[in-house]
Parts: structure tokens; C-alpha cells; sequence
């Protein structure tokens, strides 16, 4: 768990000596085994934010707790070591093969070279790159999808309990962002780790986020799950940052099958049930359909989703 | 990755067109006229100057008929080839430059045949015509040849086999060039040592200082104005005035500490070659690289902070390899300048190839001075290809080509 306590980043301008807080008053709880996105506008601090979990930036005032140790009481390249960190550029070093980029932090921490290699290869083999195929490649013969996969490899190699993420599907394509995303919550789902991810995609914060924190100009504006956040808004701001159609962004995140119920779905409009929520309550309007059957990937009906079972999310 | 495949097919499919635009492209048939003109004119050109000796006047001699004749036809063959016959072109050049060189050991044979031993046969107009305009249409060849792709690119490297095989069998040993060289032998291998001492120390001393300056130049922009501001002032004056502005200051110094001239440190010699040298070369180093270590991509840097380097994990396993093959231009850059002041430096008694450059010019033997001149060239050119070499591994290597 990581716990952030009256945490505040001042900049003095140095013409007119005024203060300028990108952070300011934030006591906020990351909570374990979850991935708690920081979203807001660009400028609100969700990055400066993130950047002084692992000392990339030192607070002016406050407390950062990691796994309940104080982490200003740290050496920073120590606590460091201790934190996956993925960023937006990817920033995997060209002049190395992915097998060194992946044997960073091991190395570092002098960790045995054979134990390392064997790690190296599980790890590309989870992030869904063939060991055999990838190992020897240098990051530059790689696809942005397939850059971004060794980034996150990278971040896990030395199995830290807790990952920081600065916008780490931006760079990418919106098919490679998807099936990322897809592939990453698979990871989180085995591997439980304590996530911060910082992200300006609403979409992609209400799918990912079990939490959401979001910040506008340097202070926390709702802290929540996104059906709180999509739900019971606290605030104007809050509404109008989601947007009306926040209901729509947050189905478009969940699979038709995941909210399918057991039931007779003869006769009903048939949607996939890989499909998204969303995309499901277009097929009930478009066919002027109460429900719709789901099919699993033999086609068969595998169960019935209905409009009020759309409020379940 | 996906674009691969993708442009290995389209490429087939255009192979055919290309080469057809390496026959019709005008840049590259310009290329080859412009160095097949010089050829034609250069067959009109008196090619051999014989004087009964080094310094006496002369008669120009030209080329026979049947060797005119040749000649016209060999380098009309070669642009024309441009046109018609794209595959012939690196052959054909290579053809008229190891003509170009052919000539230059026969007709100057020929010349001082019969003669008295101190006669001298200079090469004159036309050879250095011709073998320009052939040089031309060897790299036009080369571009030639790299579109065809194929062994083409190497036939319009054939010529230098054949100028070296020319060379060692002797066929030049009757040009005045050759002549001076037999004649000074001992003293050419002594001074061409002393060129490349003095390059190769003020490169070496160049890079010791540089290095730490650029590295911290390129984290402080006041250091960074400072030192390029410096560096690039003394760049700015006249090789030959700084030698002369050092023989005061190192003199003086000298003077007043025994030691350091017990160590050969005076106003004039090697001492103060090697600091304006130094001096010289300082700019290009420093200047590549604050430009490499500013140039690693920030992101790359900020990742490796937050994976728990240390600043200094950071510079050498990072910073530094990805810096380095364009840091190393500098120093390339460097060495080929350092080439030409280093022929200056005889001027303070420094020695190098600049001290037949400068007998020749001070006793009108223009022979003499292509003895120092000539070498002095391809020294730059080789250096040249050795460290751009170098770059190219180094860039492979650490993932910059």
C-alpha cells in the first residue's frame, strides 16, 4: 500500500517570488493488490504526483508511505529498485538487446546472472512476447505495442510489489492500446500488484482503475471506484470532466459477457459476448430489444443481457 | 514491423524502374560529363614536363596520337555509358582512372629515357586534368553502382588495386615525385612519423581535456558558453598566427622554469605545435560532444533514473555508449583538420610532411612540395574512412544505425 499524507510540491516563481502549487494538501491511500488511476487535465499534478512515489521529484511538505515505510527515509536509487516504473516514451535503451532492457533492475541489484536470464524469459513470455523470438532484438526492430510490452516486462522484472505508470498505453495506437490494456488487466489479474497509473483517458482510467483518483489543479477532486466517480459525482467539476456520456464511457470498458445472466435468450437479437457493454445496449436500441443473448465463442447462447442489468456495472 | 514484408514487395516490384532511372537519372549522367569534359581537354594537354634537371626550365611533352585517341574514346565511352549502358559505367571508370595512372608512369618512363641521370620528368596539366575528371566519374560510378546493387558498387573500386599493383612494380619510379622521394627516402619515413605523432598526441591530448569539459558543459549551460565560446574563439585564428602567438608565452615560460625545459618545452619545436594543435582540435571535440550527451532522448534518461541508477550507472551504461558514435564524428572531424595544421607546424620547426612543402616552395621545386602535399592528402582520407568506420561499427553496435 502506498499512502500519500498532506503531500504538497510548491514551485516559487522566481520574478514575482509567488508560490505555485502543482500539488497541494494531498492525503490520498493507494490501496494493495489494485490499480488506482490518477486521472485529471494536463497541469492538474497527477504526474508530479506519481514522479514523488519514487523521489523522481521531492515534495516541498507532507509524507509518502511505501509498504508503510517512509520512503524520504530512503536512499532513492534504493527505493527505486524496489518500484516498477513505466513511462510514456517507453524509454527502453536502444543500444541494448530486450533481454538486457528486461535485466535492468536485477542487474542492478546484483541479482545472479542465470537466475536473471530465466526470469527474463517468464517475463516476456507473460507480457506475450516469445522468448526465443525477442530476447536477442534490439528495442528499435520492435512495433510501439510490442516496445511497450518490454517496458512493462522491465518494470516487473525485480517482482517489486508496487508499479508506477506515467500514461504508459499513450504513445500508442488506439487497436494497439486496446488489446494492451486487455492484456495488462489479464497480468494485473494474476499478479496483484499495487498499481499507480497516471492517465488523462478517461475511458481507459474507468476501465482499468479499480480506483480512481481524480486531481484538478493540484488537489484531489473525488477519490472512488468509477461507479462512484460516474455515479455520485461530488462535485460540478467532477460531472463535467466525466462528461454526460460517462454511463457510455464506462459500459464501453466491460464486456457484454461479464454482465450476461443465466437465462433463455431464444429469440432475442445475438450479440458476442466478447463484445462491449456499449456496443450491446446499441445492438437493444437499434433492434428495440429489452434484452439480447449472449454467445460464447462456439455460438452458442451462453446467456441474456438485459437493460437493467446494464445498471449493474 | 508490419510495413516490412510490405516494402520488400513493393521494392521488387520497382526494381526494374529503378534501374531504368539509373540509366535516364540527370543528375547522375551530369555527374559522369563532368568528369568525362576535363578528360577530353586533358588529352590536348601537354601531360609530361622534362627539364634536364630539378630546378632548370623545361619542354612540355604530349601524348602520341594513338594514345589521344584512346583517351577520347575512354572517357566518351564512360559518360555515354550513362546513358545506354549503366552496367559498363563502374568498369568503364575504373578503366580511365587506372588509364589516368598508366600514363603517368609511361609517358614520364618514356621522357626521361636516354637522359641524364638528373633529369626530371613532372607530370603536368593533363594528367592532373585527367585524373580529376576520372575521379569524377568514379564516384559517379559508385552511385551508379549502388543502385544496381549487385558487385556493381566494388568494379568502381578496381582502380585501386591497379594503382597499387602499378606502384609495386615500379611503374611510376621514373615520375620527379618518385625521383625526389628515392632521393630523400630516410628523411620522407622520419618526417611522415613526425606528422602523425603530432596528430595523433594533440588528438589524444584534445580528447583527455575535451571529454570532461563536454560532459560538463553539457549539464550546465553557463559551463557549456563558456567553454564552446572559448574554443570556438581560438578557432577562429589563423593556424599560423597562433603558432606565432605561442612562441612568446611558451618561451617566457621556459625561461623562467628549468624543468620544463629540460622537458623540451621552448617557443618554438614540437612543444608549441602540439599546444596550437591541441588548441585546434579542442572545439570539434567539445562541441560533438555536449551536441551527443545532449542528444540521448530525455525519456531514455528519465527511465533510467527511475529504475534506481545512480548518476553515475547513468552516464556510463547509458548516456555515454549512446552518445558516443556521434561524439566520435567530432574527433574524426578533428583528426582530418589536424592533418593540415600539422603541415603547418614545420613553419616553428616542428617537422612533419610540411617540411618538404616548404623546401620546395622556398627552393621553386614543385616536386618537393608534392612529396609533402600528396601524402599530407591521403593521410586526411584515410583517417577519414578508418574513423568513420569506426562510427558506423560503434553505431551498429549500441543501436544507433
Amino acid at each position: 500500500m502506498i499512502e500519500l499524507r498532506n503531500l504538497e510540491k510548491r514551485y516559487d516563481n522566481p520574478l514575482t517570488g509567488l508560490p505555485f502549487y502543482a500539488v497541494k494538501d494531498l492525503s490520498l491511500a493507494f490501496p494493495s493488490g489494485e490499480i488506482t488511476a490518477l486521472l485529471g487535465p494536463s497541469g492538474c499534478g497527477k504526474t508530479t504526483t506519481l514522479r514523488m512515489i519514487n523521489r523522481l521529484i521531492e515534495p516541498t511538505a507532507g509524507q509518502i508511505l511505501v509498504e508503510g515505510e517512509n520512503a524520504q527515509s530512503l536512499k532513492p536509487e534504493a527505493l527505486r529498485r524496489r518500484i516498477g516504473y513505466v513511462i510514456q516514451q517507453i524509454g527502453l535503451f536502444p543500444h541494448l538487446t530486450v533481454a538486457q532492457n528486461v535485466a535492468t533492475v536485477p542487474d542492478l541489484l546484483g541479482q545472479p546472472k542465470a537466475r536473471t536470464r530465466e526470469r527474463v524469459r517468464e517475463l516476456l513470455g507473460l507480457v506475450g512476447l516469445e522468448p526465443g523470438q525477442f530476447e536477442t532484438k534490439r528495442p528499435s526492430e520492435l512495433s510501439g505495442g510490442q516496445q511497450q510490452r518490454v517496458g512493462v516486462a522491465r518494470a516487473l522484472a525485480a517482482d517489486p510489489p508496487v508499479l508506477l505508470m506515467d500514461e504508459p498505453f499513450g504513445a500508442l495506437d488506439p487497436l494497439a492500446r486496446d488489446k494492451l490494456q486487455e492484456a495488462f488487466r489479464e497480468i494485473q489479474h494474476n499478479l496483484k500488484k499495487t498499481i499507480v497509473m497516471v492517465t488523462h483517458d478517461i475511458d481507459e482510467a474507468l476501465k482499468l482503475g479499480d480506483k480512481v483518483a481524480l486531481l484538478n489543479a493540484g488537489e484531489l477532486a473525488q477519490f472512488g471506484t468509477p461507479d462512484d466517480l460516474v455515479r455520485r459525482p461530488v462535485s460540478e467539476f467532477v460531472r463535467q470532466f466525466l462528461g454526460e456520456d460517462a454511463l457510455l464511457r464506462q459500459l464501453a470498458g466491460v464486456r457484454a459477457g461479464a454482465l450476461a445472466r443465466a437465462g433463455d435468450g431464444s429469440g432475442l437479437p445475438q450479440v458476442s459476448a466478447s463484445l462491449n457493454a456499449r456496443s450491446a445496449l446499441s445492438v437493444m436500441l437499434r433492434e428495440r430489444a429489452e434484452a439480447v443473448a449472449v454467445t460464447g465463442e462456439d455460438g452458442q447462447i451462453s446467456g441474456v443481457l438485459s437493460f437493467h442489468d446494464l445498471e449493474r456495472t | 514491423m508490419n510495413s516490412r514484408p510490405l516494402a520488400g514487395a513493393v521494392g521488387e516490384h520497382l526494381s526494374p524502374a529503378l534501374s531504368s532511372a539509373a540509366r535516364f537519372s540527370p543528375d547522375l549522367q551530369l555527374v559522369l560529363w563532368l568528369g568525362a569534359a576535363p578528360m577530353l581537354a586533358a588529352c590536348w594537354l601537354p601531360w609530361v614536363l622534362l627539364r634536364p634537371n630539378r630546378l632548370a626550365a623545361g619542354e612540355f611533352l604530349r601524348l602520341p596520337p594513338l594514345d589521344i585517341g584512346l583517351g577520347l574514346l575512354a572517357a566518351l565511352a564512360t559518360a555515354l555509358a550513362g546513358r545506354f549502358l549503366p552496367r559498363a559505367v563502374p568498369l568503364l571508370a575504373s578503366f580511365a582512372l587506372s588509364l589516368g595512372a598508366w600514363w603517368l608512369g609511361s609517358r614520364s618512363g618514356a621522357a626521361v629515357q636516354g637522359q641524364a641521370e638528373f633529369a626530371r620528368a613532372s607530370v603536368s596539366s593533363g594528367v592532373w586534368l585527367w585524373l580529376l575528371g576520372a575521379a569524377m566519374t568514379v564516384y559517379g560510378a559508385g552511385l551508379v553502382g549502388r543502385r544496381l546493387g549487385g558487385a556493381q558498387p566494388y568494379l568502381a573500386w578496381l582502380w585501386l588495386p591497379a594503382v597499387v599493383l602499378m606502384a609495386l612494380i615500379g611503374h611510376f619510379a621514373s615520375w620527379s615525385v618518385v625521383a625526389e622521394y628515392r632521393v630523400q627516402h630516410d628523411r620522407f619515413f622520419q618526417e611522415l612519423g613526425r606528422h602523425l605523432y603530432l596528430i595523433l598526441v594533440a588528438l589524444g591530448l584534445a580528447t583527455l581535456i575535451g571529454a570532461p569539459l563536454a560532459v560538463w558543459a553539457s549539464r550546465n549551460a553557463r559551463v557549456s558558453g563558456v567553454v564552446l565560446g572559448v574554443a570556438g574563439g581560438v578557432q577562429t585564428v589563423p593556424s599560423l598566427a597562433l603558432l606565432g602567438l605561442l612562441i612568446a608565452p611558451l618561451s617566457a615560460l621556459a625561461n623562467a622554469v628549468p624543468a620544463l625545459r629540460a622537458v623540451g618545452v621552448s617557443g618554438i619545436g614540437v612543444a608549441p605545435a602540439l599546444t596550437a594543435m591541441t588548441l585546434y582540435a579542442l572545439l570539434p571535440v567539445l562541441r560533438n560532444g555536449v551536441v551527443a550527451l545532449r542528444g540521448v532522448l530525455p525519456g531514455v534518461l528519465d527511465a533510467a533514473r527511475g529504475m534506481g541508477m545512480t548518476d553515475n550507472q547513468r552516464f556510463w551504461r547509458v548516456q555515454l555508449p549512446l552518445a558516443l558514435p556521434v561524439w566520435l564524428s567530432g574527433i574524426r572531424q578533428a583528426a582530418v583538420m589536424l592533418v593540415g595544421v600539422a603541415s603547418v607546424a614545420q613553419l616553428i620547426g616542428a617537422g612533419g610532411l610540411g617540411y618538404f612543402i616548404f623546401s620546395g616552395l622556398q627552393s621553386g621545386a614543385a616536386d618537393l612540395i608534392l612529396l609533402g602535399a600528396l601524402p599530407a592528402a591521403l593521410l586526411a582520407i584515410v583517417l577519414d574512412i578508418l574513423l568513420r568506420g569506426l562510427e558506423t561499427l560503434l553505431g551498429r553496435r549500441l543501436g544507433r544505425a
